[in-house]
């Protein structure tokens, strides 16, 4: 059997981690999921945890932006092929140009209903089932 | 007294001399003694003057009725007499009265000279006179003239230069021809230093000064004044001026010179600037912080939601209207915060290019509204409506605004009505939407437009307070007027002015 994939979740709302959580589980998501709650605490994880098959990011972070979170990610040789998804609230036409322009895989704008909520759920289980386009690299 | 020999000789010189010429300009011929006693008088000067020789002869000459007019005119003529006698040719102007009966005066030439006699020695003062009036009051309309223009010019110099504004003139090759202090001033340089130059000679930037080149030769060319604003350098430091440039047109139709007026508005400027940087933090603030109260708002919106789902069975009845009140409250402020944001955005988007088709604008905002339409019951109907320059988005959301507003405020017992009407209005279009509803009272007419202003209680007509507020922005963003028509009749007349 294969091992459970990891999920980081970069999200300092604590009542949209349970949500995020609620989605994935109703949606059948078999995954390890780490959560930071901060920009600072996820770019330390980056550098030292396990990389994840797959990162759920907040924009609207303390210390660090989401936005600043994915260039980090994309500006590092470690990071640069992770599967982003961007989870927000927010549909901001600034930051939207500056994300699109750093690469993300899918992006989530929050819903005021529970229901709606768990439509995350499958948008992940996509993500994760999807196939490499190549090999994993190794590390140099 | 006699005049021994000269008698004939001077009985001939009076009468000739005492004839006026061509003119009838009196003139006044007399003999008098070496003292001053009246000797003989032309016949045509006492004939001017009314008088018989025994009114003057033997008395002296400054009591005669000639200087009566003025007390100074005797006294004058007694000295020049008494002058004239010891050896001096005398000439003075003194006012004389010329008729017996009558108190006109003229001013007389007056020249007083000694005559021989055949033996040589002086025998008696000839004394003549003559009307100088009319050249004298010519000399006194040229000084008179000439003081009053004098006048005028030194009020000119004295506001010219007392102005803070710089007051200046150019020729027809561009130079400064007069300059007043305030400009001097900021320039710091003289009068003699600054005339007869142009701008780059002064020391102006190359751009400036041909900036100021063109403009005065399209002032030479189109005849019309010309604006502009400008910084610069002065010795006040980087200040901001508006100036304006104004053609002379000689009588030949040519422009002569050009007139300048300039005025330091830095302070108004920086004024402006600050209001519209306050303004610009003002909406980001509003924007941001709608943006960001629909993030906890969610939170509370899903957790009431997931409460009910799934601890129904163990709340009573009360902790269920409790979190319904919760949801309520949740889904107003969700309203109000959209409704700010669409507040805040109407000044966000760029100046249209295309005029937008009100009639395409009203559909849309129909579609939009086609659920309360139907609940209500409700007629729209509309006029030929114009193309106008606004942004599409923003004339829907006054029509959707306006329209929603009367099919909402429709009274119980009638199916609401709303026409929609367009007519000319100078460069505007003037709009009506109209409708058969509750009406609005005639004191409440104006506030309504302010933001988050309501006349009624949520549970009687739901709403925010912002739409109309979104109106008055969207018109006013265009220069337009929005009002409430203040017909007494039922229902509402919404009225608003677009460019077109």
């Amino acid at each position: 059997m294969q091992d459970a994939q990891r999920v980081l979740v970069i999200e300092d709302s604590r009542s949209d981690v349970f949500l995020i959580r609620e989605a994935l589980e109703s949606a059948g998501v078999v995954a390890d999921i780490d959560v930071v709650h901060d920009g600072q605490a996820a770019l330390r994880f980056l550098e030292e945890g396990a990389l994840p098959a797959l990162v759920l990011l907040d924009l609207n972070l303390p210390k660090y932006s989401g936005s600043e979170i994915l260039r980090h990610i994309r500006n590092s040789l470690r990071t640069r092929d992770l599967v982003v998804l961007v989870v927000t609230s927010s549909a901001l036409s600034q930051d939207r140009e500056e994300l699109t322009a750093l690469g993300f895989d899918a992006y989530f704008q929050k819903p005021s209903d529970y229901e709606g909520f768990l439509k995350l759920g499958p948008i992940v289980k996509g993500l994760l089932e999807r196939p490499l386009l190549c090999e994993p690299q190794s590390e140099p | 007294m006699s005049v021994a020999g000269t008698e004939g000789t001077l009985d001939h010189l009076l009468k000739n001399l005492g004839r006026s010429g061509t003119s009838d300009r009196f003139r006044l011929v007399c003999l008098l003694s070496l003292e001053g006693s009246v000797l003989k008088c032309s016949p045509a000067t006492l004939e001017r003057a009314g008088l018989a020789p025994s009114d003057v002869v033997g008395r002296p000459f400054w009591t005669t009725m000639w200087w009566d007019a003025s007390p100074d005119a005797g006294e004058e003529v007694r000295h020049a007499v008494l002058r004239a006698a010891e050896g001096g040719f005398v000439r003075c102007d003194v006012p004389s009265r010329v008729e017996k009966n009558a108190p006109h005066t003229v001013l007389l030439d007056l020249t007083v000279a000694r005559l021989r006699g055949e033996d040589g020695a002086f025998t008696c003062l000839l004394v003549e006179a003559r009307d100088v009036s009319e050249g004298r009051l010519a000399e006194e309309a040229i000084a008179r003239l000439t003081a009053e223009s004098e006048t005028q010019r030194r009020l000119y110099e004295a506001i010219v230069s007392s102005t803070p504004d710089f007051v200046y003139v150019f020729d027809r090759d561009h130079r400064f021809v007069f300059a007043n202090d305030a400009l001097l001033k900021m320039w710091g340089k003289t009068r003699e230093e600054a005339l007869g130059k142009n701008c780059l000679e002064l020391g102006y930037e190359p751009w400036h000064a041909e900036m100021h080149d063109r403009e005065i030769e399209e002032t030479v060319s189109s005849r019309r004044a010309i604006r502009g604003e400008v910084p610069f350098n002065g010795t006040g430091g980087r200040r901001i001026y508006e100036y304006i440039f104004v053609p002379v047109v000689a009588a030949s139709g040519e422009v002569e010179l050009i007139t300048g007026t300039t005025r330091d508005v830095t302070d108004r400027k920086t004024t402006e600037e600050e209001l519209r940087r306050v303004n610009q933090d003002l909406e980001q603030f509003a924007y941001s912080a709608s943006h960001d109260l629909k993030e906890p708002l969610r939170t509370v919106k899903i957790y009431s939601e997931l409460l009910v789902a799934r601890y129904r069975e163990r709340l009573d009845g009360k902790a269920l209207d409790f979190l319904d009140n919760v949801r309520t409250g949740a889904d107003r402020m969700e309203a109000l915060v959209r409704d700010l944001l669409a507040y805040t955005q109407t000044s966000r988007l760029e100046k249209p290019g295309e005029p937008a088709d009100a009639m395409a604008a009203l559909q849309a905002a129909l579609a939009n509204l086609e659920a309360a339409i139907t609940e209500s019951g409700g007629v729209v109907e509309a006029g030929a409506l114009p193309y106008v320059t606004v942004h599409a988005t923003q004339l829907q959301s006054l029509f959707q605004n306006l329209i929603g507003n009367a099919l909402k405020y429709r009274r119980p017992e009638a199916a609401p009505v709303v026409s929609i009407s367009a007519r000319r209005q100078d460069s505007f279009w003037l709009f009506c939407v109209a409708d058969n509803g509750i009406g609005i009272q005639p004191e409440f007419r104006e506030q309504i437009f302010g933001l988050f202003k309501r006349l009624h209680t949520k549970d009687e007509y739901s709403g925010t307070g912002i739409g109309l507020a979104i109106c008055k922005r969207i018109v006013e963003r265009y220069h337009g007027r929005i009002w409430v028509g203040s017909e007494a009749d039922e229902g509402c007349r919404f009225y608003f002015t677009l460019p077109g």
